[in-house]
């Protein structure tokens, strides 16, 4: 279907060749809204049974956002159980390099590599019945040779846990603490943080809901108009 | 995911669950033009297909609501 066609022959040619109506035109919104849903998938495809991101379409997309005149700001809904530890944290880097604001909001779950997402945007936020879950990264069962080394792991979690640090407000020392916790999770070493908690111990900026990451993300932009006409 | 592959996973589900039925999925791709972009599609029935990867240099191209991994075109020219 080409883009310069009327409404009105797409709406018909989408009929004819898949029995669905368009929807609507979408009204343009100076804001754009990024879900990061289910597995984050990286250069492995993950079997059907998942549902995921893919890394390779969100970093165009935010190459895209950071280009686009029209698009002034971000919105992250975070729920994703976590994924492949370099596409998150390349995702995240993405994120934290944008000129233009970000915040995120974690709805349901922000867990394991979801977290340096959540807080690499400008501001986060988590609703009051979202979890976060801080755990060790290791190698479970894995079905292939993996030629990593346990010092790679250790290599690994270090760039994660750096990340975490230098993007929110907790300490290299409590994040360590929570993620090597004993007692917390049935069958792993970790802690799972609800809604408050994990503003408590400076993981999220602040807790709330949609209205309010609405209301921050366009104060973001309002700030950055106003310095950039200063 | 085949032998000499490796990914390291942060999640909080269990592999054996990320991972389950890896050795029977064999998914079967075919590339399509769109006018400028390249996409890679998993062909269903009746001639439609669902877009499993945009290859495009424009970025703008990856928000386009119509082209979203996931979404179904139509494979009949």
């Amino acid at each position: 279907m080409e883009q310069g066609e009327p409404l009105v022959n797409q709406t018909v040619e989408a009929m004819r060749q898949l029995g669905q109506l368009a929807p609507p035109a979408p009204v343009e919104s100076n804001i754009h809204c990024l879900s990061i849903v289910g597995q984050i998938e990286g250069h492995v495809v993950l079997p059907p049974k998942n549902k995921t991101t893919k890394y390779e379409h969100v970093i165009p997309q935010l190459v895209a956002i950071e280009q686009n005149p029209m698009i002034e700001g971000v919105l992250i809904i975070l729920n994703t159980v976590g994924g492949d530890i370099e596409a998150g944290l390349a995702i995240a880097e993405m994120i934290r390099t944008m000129s233009k604001p970000a915040v995120s909001l974690v709805l349901g779950g922000g867990h394991s590599i979801g977290i340096p997402i959540a807080v690499a945007a400008r501001y986060s936020f988590i609703s009051d019945t979202s979890t976060v879950t801080i755990h060790p990264i290791r190698l479970t069962g894995m079905v292939i040779g993996v030629p990593q080394t346990y010092e790679y792991l250790d290599k690994m979690q270090d760039r994660v846990i750096r990340f975490i640090v230098s993007n929110s407000k907790i300490s290299d020392e409590k994040l360590r603490e929570l993620m090597f916790r004993t007692g917390e999770l049935v069958r792993d070493v970790g802690t799972v943080l609800v809604g408050k908690e994990a503003v408590d111990v400076g993981l999220m900026d602040e807790l709330g809901g949609l209205a309010k990451a609405m209301e921050k993300l366009n104060a973001l932009i309002d700030e950055a108009k106003a310095s950039e006409g200063g | 995911m085949r032998e000499g592959e490796d990914v390291l996973m942060y999640t909080i589900l269990p592999i054996e669950e990320v991972m389950e039925g890896w050795d029977e999925f064999e998914p079967h791709y075919v590339e399509v033009r769109r006018g400028s972009i390249t996409m890679v599609v998993e062909p269903l029935r009746f001639g439609q297909g669902r877009i499993i990867r945009i290859i495009s240099s424009n970025p703008s191209t990856h928000l386009d609501p119509q082209l979203q991994p996931g979404c179904l075109i139509s494979l009949v020219p």
